[in-house]
C-alpha cells in the first residue's frame, strides 16, 4: 500500500519509503517528515485531482500523486 | 493565558538597552545566526530585533538570500544573520548548504533557533540537527499565540532541560517574548548563562556504529576537534564543502588531505554498506527523539477543534467546482480596485507634476534665460517622462502590492500554486510558478526575483522566460484606456463600462494561456525534460497585519521598483525629445524613423509610430501610450493638442480618441496595440533583472526576443482574421 491510494477519511502510518524512490526525492520526502511511525491523512484534493495535501505532524505538504507513490503506508484507521 | 500588557510592548521595558541599528553597524562584538523551519515567523523575529523591515511572506522559502542587521544591548554591538528557512540540515538543496556551512563554518557566538510552538515535534528535527553541529543555541518558541489559539500548552521549563538550552516563548507579531530572548541571547553570548549537556541521538546500531567510529577516526587525528560526530556525519553523506574544508586544513590544523584520506575510505565503505538505510536511520532516529521530548512537555488538545477554520477555508478555496471561480474572482477583485481606485490619485498627481510644477518649471527657466533646447531637453524630456511614470505608475502600484502582500501574509497564494500546480505540470513546468506568475501582475521584475523560491534550474529558467506573460502594473494602463476608448464606443451605453473590463480581463487571460502555451513549448524543445518533484508545504492561515503590511509592500516592493522605473525613464524622455528635435535633410530623426517602420507596422496591423513608440519606451512600458500620442501629434501636425515637438502631454479621453484617429488608428489597431502590449519584450528593468538572475546572455535575448516574436505573428494573424471578417 502507498499514499497515493489513500482515500479522504482513512489514518495511515507511514512504513519507508519505496527502495525505488530517487536519492533527492528520498532525502526532501525524509526532510518533510515522512518517516517511519508518522501518522498521516488526506486534508484536500486539488480541484484537478492533483496534487493532494496531506496533513503529517500537524503540517499540510502537497505531493503530487506520482511522487505520493514514493511513501508506503499502512492504514490504521477508516472514519467516516 | 498571559495578555500583552503595554509595558511588555513598550520599548523602555527591558528592551530598553536595546539599540536597533539595522544593517548600518560594520562592527560588531557577536555574532546571532537565526535558523528554523520556513513558515515559522523566523523574518519576524529578525524584524523585531534589528527594526529592519524586510518582507515576511507567508509562502515557503522566502528567505533564499540571507538578510543580515544588527542591533546593539547593552552596550554590546550584535550582528544578526537571518539564514534561509530549512527543515533540514542533511539535504544538499543550496538553501540547507548556506545554513548548514554558516552555522559550521561562519562560528556564530549564539545560534537562536526559531520554532513555531503549534508544530514543535516537526520543528525540534532542525533543532537537534543543529545541536549536533553546536551546543550555543537559544530556542525562540514562536508563534505562542497560535499555539494557545489551538488550545497547545508547552512546559517551556522541562523543554529546557531535556534540551539543555534555555528556551523563551515568544510571539514575535506582537513583541511577546522578544525582550527576554534578547537578554538570553545576551547571557548566552558574554558567557553568563552555557548550555548544559549535549543531546545525543540514538542511532541504530549499524548506522550508529558508523558514526561513531569515523567520528573517532576523526577525534584521533586531533582530539581538540570539536562537534566530531556532526563532521562524521557530513562524511558519510560525502558532504563537499566539509571534506575540502578539512583538506585545507580549515578545520583542524592537524588535518590535511593525507591524513583525511583513510577517514574518506572509511566512511564511503560504510555508505555503501549502508546505503539509504544511513540516512533513513538517522532521520528515524531524529523523530523518535523529538517524539520523546514532546511528549513530555507537550499537552494538546486532541480532539483539534481549533483547526477546524483552516480546514474550512481550504475546503472551499481548493473546492473542486469552486475553487477556480473563486481564484478568478479574488483576482478580479485585486485588479479592479486597483483599476478604479488609483484613478483618483493618478489623476491628482498628473495634475500637481503636469499641471502645477510643469508650467512653474517653464517659466524659471525662461526667466533664468535657459537657451530653448536646454529647458526643452531637461524639462520636456527628462521632467516630463518622469513626471508620467510616476503619476501613471505610483497609484495602481501603492494599490496592487498591499493587497497582493494582504492576500499573501493571509496564505491564500501556496492554494493558489496547489490549485494550478496539475496545469504546470502538464507543461512540465513547477507548481509554484504560480506564485511567480501572479507576482507579476504587479511587477515582472519582482516576478523574475520571486522565481528564487523554485529549486530546480530548469523549471526556475521556464519561470523566467514566462513572466513577461503576466501582465503587468506598467501595461494595465495602456490596456484600459484603449478598451475604454475604441471598445467602449462599440458598445451600447450599458455596456460601456463592462465591455472594456472585459476587454482587459481576456487580454490577461490570453497571457496566462500564453505562460502555460510557452512553459510547454520550453520544455519540450530548448529546455527538454520532465516536470520535477514537487512539494509545497501549505502554511496555516494568518489573520494579516494591515497597517503594517500596507507600510511594509510600499517601502519594499512599491518605492524599489518606482525608483527603477524613474531611473530608466528619464533617459528616454531625453531620448523622445532629442528625436523630435534633430532635424536630419529638413524633418526630424523621429519623422524619419516612423516613415521607415510604418511598412512593418502596416503589416501586422500596426504602424511606425506605434513600433517606434515601443522602441523608445523598452525602459518603461508606461511611457509607450504618452510617446504614442506625442509622436502622432508630430506626424499628423496641429491637433490642439500638445502644440510642442517631443513633448509628452495629458489630455482627455475623447482629445486622446480624436488624436489617434487622426493618425489613422481604427478600432483594429487598438486592439492589435493591446495584443501587443501583452506580447512584446520586458522592460528593461526586468531585462536587468532577468540577466542577473540567468547570469546568462543567452536567456536574456531568448527572454527578450520570444514575446516580441508573438506579438508579430499574433497581430499579424489577428489583422488577416479581422479583415477577412469585416
Amino acid at each position: 500500500m502507498h499514499l497515493g491510494l489513500l482515500q479522504k477519511g482513512q489514518t495511515a502510518v507511514v512504513t519507508g519509503l519505496s527502495p525505488a524512490c530517487r536519492k533527492e526525492v528520498r532525502q526532501r520526502l525524509l526532510d518533510l517528515g515522512f518517516v517511519k511511525g508518522a501518522e498521516i491523512r488526506v486534508q484536500n484534493i486539488s480541484p484537478l485531482n492533483d496534487p493532494v495535501s496531506y496533513n503529517i505532524y500537524n503540517t499540510l505538504i502537497s505531493l503530487r500523486r506520482n511522487d505520493a507513490a514514493n511513501v508506503l503506508i499502512e492504514i490504521k484507521e477508516q472514519n467516516v | 493565558m498571559k495578555m500583552n500588557t503595554m509595558c511588555d510592548v513598550c520599548e523602555l521595558n527591558a528592551s530598553a538597552k536595546l539599540k536597533k541599528l539595522g544593517d548600518a553597524a560594520d562592527r560588531s562584538d557577536y555574532t546571532i545566526a537565526l535558523a528554523g523551519n520556513p513558515n515559522t515567523g523566523k523574518s519576524t523575529v529578525f524584524n523585531a530585533l534589528t527594526g529592519l523591515k524586510q518582507h515576511t511572506g507567508n509562502w515557503p522559502g522566502k528567505t533564499v538570500v540571507r538578510a543580515e542587521g544588527s542591533f546593539s544591548y547593552d552596550g554590546r554591538k550584535f550582528k544578526i544573520v537571518d539564514l534561509p528557512g530549512t527543515y533540514s540540515l542533511l539535504s544538499t538543496s543550496e538553501d540547507e548548504e548556506v545554513a548548514r556551512d554558516f552555522v559550521l563554518f561562519g562560528k556564530p557566538d549564539v545560534t537562536v533557533v526559531v520554532v513555531d510552538a503549534s508544530r514543535l515535534q516537526r520543528n525540534l528535527s532542525l533543532v537537534l540537527q543543529i545541536l549536533e553541529i553546536t551546543p550555543r543555541v537559544v530556542l525562540c518558541l514562536n508563534l505562542m499565540d497560535e499555539a494557545r489559539r489551538h488550545h497547545i500548552t508547552i512546559d517551556v521549563r522541562t523543554l529546557s532541560r531535556d534540551l539543555g538550552i534555555p528556551v523563551v516563548a515568544a510571539s514575535a507579531r506582537s513583541k511577546e517574548g522578544i525582550p527576554e530572548l534578547l537578554k538570553t541571547v545576551h547571557q548566552m553570548a558574554t558567557g553568563s548563562v552555557w548550555p548544559s549537556k549535549k543531546t545525543v541521538l540514538h542511532t541504530p546500531d549499524k548506522t550508529g556504529r558508523a558514526i561513531d567510529e569515523v567520528a573517532h577516526a576523526l577525534s584521533e587525528l586531533d582530539p581538540a576537534l570539536p562537534n566530531t560526530r556532526w563532521l562524521a556525519m557530513r562524511l558519510m553523506e560525502e558532504d563537499s564543502s566539509i571534506i575540502t574544508a578539512l583538506q585545507k586544513e580549515e578545520l583542524s590544523p592537524k588535518i590535511d588531505e593525507e591524513k583525511l584520506k583513510p577517514v574518506l575510505e572509511l566512511a564511503s565503505t560504510y555508505r555503501e554498506e549502508l546505503g539509504d538505510t544511513y540516512r533513513n536511520d538517522l532521520v528515524e532516529a531524529i523523530y523518535a527523539r523529538s517524539a520523546q521530548i514532546v511528549k513530555g512537555s507537550v499537552a494538546s488538545d486532541t480532539s483539534q477543534r481549533s483547526f477546524r477554520v483552516d480546514r474550512a477555508i481550504d475546503n472551499i478555496v481548493t473546492h473542486k467546482i469552486w475553487g477556480f471561480p473563486i481564484m478568478f474572482l479574488l483576482l478580479g477583485i485585486v485588479l479592479w480596485i486597483t483599476i478604479v481606485g488609483a484613478n483618483y490619485p493618478s489623476q491628482w498627481l498628473s495634475g500637481l507634476l503636469l499641471g502645477n510644477i510643469y508650467p512653474f518649471l517653464k517659466s524659471g527657466a525662461q526667466s533664468l534665460n535657459f537657451p530653448w533646447w536646454l529647458s526643452g531637453f531637461l524639462i520636456d524630456g527628462v521632467y516630463m517622462s518622469t513626471a508620467w511614470v510616476v503619476s501613471v505608475m505610483l497609484p495602481p502600484m501603492a494599490i496592487f502590492f498591499p493587497l497582493f502582500t494582504l492576500l499573501e501574509d493571509f496564505g491564500y497564494l501556496p492554494r493558489v500554486a496547489f490549485n494550478l500546480d496539475r496545469i504546470f505540470k502538464t507543461a512540465g513546468a513547477h507548481g509554484k510558478q504560480a506564485l511567480t506568475m501572479t507576482m507579476g501582475f504587479g511587477c515582472n521584475a519582482a516576478g523574475v526575483v520571486a522565481t528564487r523560491i523554485i529549486n530546480s534550474p530548469r523549471e526556475k529558467l521556464i519561470a523566467i522566460l514566462t513572466n513577461n506573460f503576466s501582465l503587468c502594473n506598467g501595461r494595465w494602463p495602456t490596456q484600459i484606456l484603449l478598451a475604454t476608448i475604441f471598445l467602449g464606443a462599440l458598445a451600447s451605453h450599458g455596456g460601456a463600462q463592462v465591455i472594456p473590463v472585459l476587454a482587459v480581463v481576456c487580454v490577461a487571460v490570453l497571457g496566462i494561456l500564453f505562460t502555460f502555451f510557452t512553459s510547454w513549448l520550453l520544455s519540450n524543445t530548448l529546455l527538454k525534460g520532465a516536470s520535477s518533484f514537487f512539494t509545497l508545504e501549505l502554511p496555516p492561515y494568518r489573520p494579516p497585519k494591515l497597517w503594517q503590511t500596507l507600510y511594509t509592500s510600499f517601502i519594499d516592493r512599491t518605492l524599489i521598483i518606482l525608483g527603477r522605473a524613474v531611473v530608466f525613464a528619464a533617459p528616454a524622455g531625453a531620448i523622445i525629445w532629442l528625436i523630435s528635435n534633430i532635424n536630419v535633410s529638413g524633418q526630424s530623426v523621429a519623422l524619419w524613423l516612423i516613415q521607415g517602420l510604418d511598412p512593418v507596422g502596416l503589416f501586422i496591423g500596426l504602424n511606425g509610430v506605434i513600433l517606434l513608440a515601443y522602441i523608445v519606451a523598452i525602459p518603461a512600458n508606461e511611457i509607450v501610450i504618452p510617446t504614442i500620442l506625442m509622436l502622432t501629434a508630430l506626424v499628423v501636425g496641429s491637433t490642439g493638442v500638445g502644440n510642442e515637438a517631443g513633448v509628452l502631454f495629458e489630455a482627455s479621453d475623447s482629445q486622446v480618441a480624436v488624436l489617434l484617429q487622426a493618425g489613422g488608428w481604427t478600432t483594429l489597431t487598438a486592439v492589435n496595440v493591446m495584443l501587443f502590449s501583452l506580447l512584446h519584450n520586458p522592460c528593461s528593468t526586468t531585462i536587468y533583472t532577468i540577466y542577473k538572475e540567468t547570469g546568462s546572455r543567452k536567456w536574456t535575448t531568448v527572454a527578450t526576443l520570444l514575446p516580441v516574436l508573438y506579438g508579430v505573428i499574433v497581430c499579424f494573424l489577428c489583422t488577416r482574421i479581422w479583415n477577412y471578417f469585416s
